[in-house]
């Protein structure tokens, strides 16, 4: 393209949302607290705006860490009265208070959480304790048995916009299922143990 | 006379400058600008030649100026062929065949002098800016002729 044709063509490269430089392939998110929204922002950005950074305030950088604990008993999850899994938590800090939230056909949906049945699953599982208020979370799903794993908060907006786009018939079918399971063997692979258990 | 290739040509300098310039964000800042104008200008443009119809927007394609805009904005009321023939029949060079399919235009014309593909090439290219790729083949007339001095 060649001349002002360029500039009569809406703008279609992918650019940092502060510097407006474009984004090669892979960047960071930042979480907008103002609009609870993410922001795809280049590398040196996402440095800027991390917990220890610059930047600060009401952009917070969307840290890269996966960890994993052990599986949750189905008897310490079920007091929780969460109906539905996947599920994934996370402290608002503007609500001072964890949030549980649920992918579904008509986008992320709240749960109602017994916060003090989470305080004490908290105090059985410290995984549950670590994620930084509104830029990482818990992911609990259910394959064989009951999993979790601290996740970047990016990842559960990825799992919502898979699960609202490809919902299909009463159980989300085919695609929402296979994603489903690719998600977790990625976060088996990608997570390290948070604690090493001690006997 | 300002044209759009030389005001493309103008803008794309001073972008480079403010590229290179300590302050590389102001480049960023200045193709929005830019884009944000030529495209308001172009939206105006459609709802011109929108309002005209093809008949009386293709009259106003005599004027170069107006035609190398509309052509800016895809807004050129005949399809690629027909200006690439009528841009290079303009140049009196003789056309067999232009097809434009897949992002392609081809075009075939009489052999001429060692330049002609080069040229025509370039005239197809201004006249059918929104093609990916310009072919242009030089086909040899059906009767060769040689003129005996």
């Amino acid at each position: 393209v060649t001349g002002l044709r360029k500039y009569a063509q809406a703008d279609r490269t992918r650019r940092c949302e502060i510097c407006r430089t474009a984004l090669a392939g892979e960047h960071r998110h930042l979480v907008a607290l103002d609009e609870r929204e993410l922001r795809c922002v280049c590398r040196p950005c996402g440095m800027l705006f991390d917990p220890a950074g610059a930047g600060g305030g009401r952009l917070r950088s969307v840290p890269e860490r996966y960890l994993s604990g052990g599986p949750i008993g189905d008897l310490d999850w079920d007091r929780l009265q969460i109906p539905v899994l996947p599920v994934f938590l996370f402290e608002n800090s503007d609500l001072g208070r964890v949030v549980a939230c649920y992918p579904s056909p008509n986008g992320v949906t709240e749960s109602m959480l017994d916060l003090d049945e989470w305080t004490a699953l908290r105090d059985r599982h410290p995984l549950l304790g670590l994620p930084v208020p509104d830029v990482e979370a818990i992911f609990v799903a259910r394959a064989a048995a009951i999993e979790a794993y601290l996740v970047p908060i990016d990842v559960c907006f990825a799992v919502a916009g898979m699960v609202r786009l490809n919902w299909r018939g009463p159980d989300g079918g085919e695609t929402v299922r296979r994603g489903m399971a690719e998600l977790l063997a990625d976060l088996r692979t990608k997570s390290r143990k948070a604690f090493t258990l001690k006997e | 006379v300002t044209t759009p290739e030389l005001a493309g040509e103008r803008i794309d300098k001073l972008l480079a400058e403010l590229r290179s310039s300590p302050d590389p964000q102001a480049a960023g800042a200045a193709e929005e600008l830019t884009r944000c104008l030529v495209q308001l200008y172009g939206d105006g443009l459609a709802r011109i030649t929108a309002m005209l119809g093809d008949l009386r927007t293709a009259e106003l394609c005599a004027d170069p100026l107006v035609e190398s805009l509309l052509l800016v904005h895809d807004l050129h009321p005949l399809a690629a062929p027909e200006r690439v023939r009528a841009a290079l029949e303009r140049h009196d060079i003789t056309v067999y065949e232009v097809s434009h399919t897949d992002d392609v235009v081809r075009v075939q014309i009489a052999a001429g002098g060692c330049s002609a593909a080069g040229r025509a090439e370039a005239i197809a290219r201004a006249a059918a800016p929104e093609a990916g790729q310009v072919v242009v083949e030089t086909a040899r007339p059906l009767l060769q002729i040689a003129l005996r001095r």
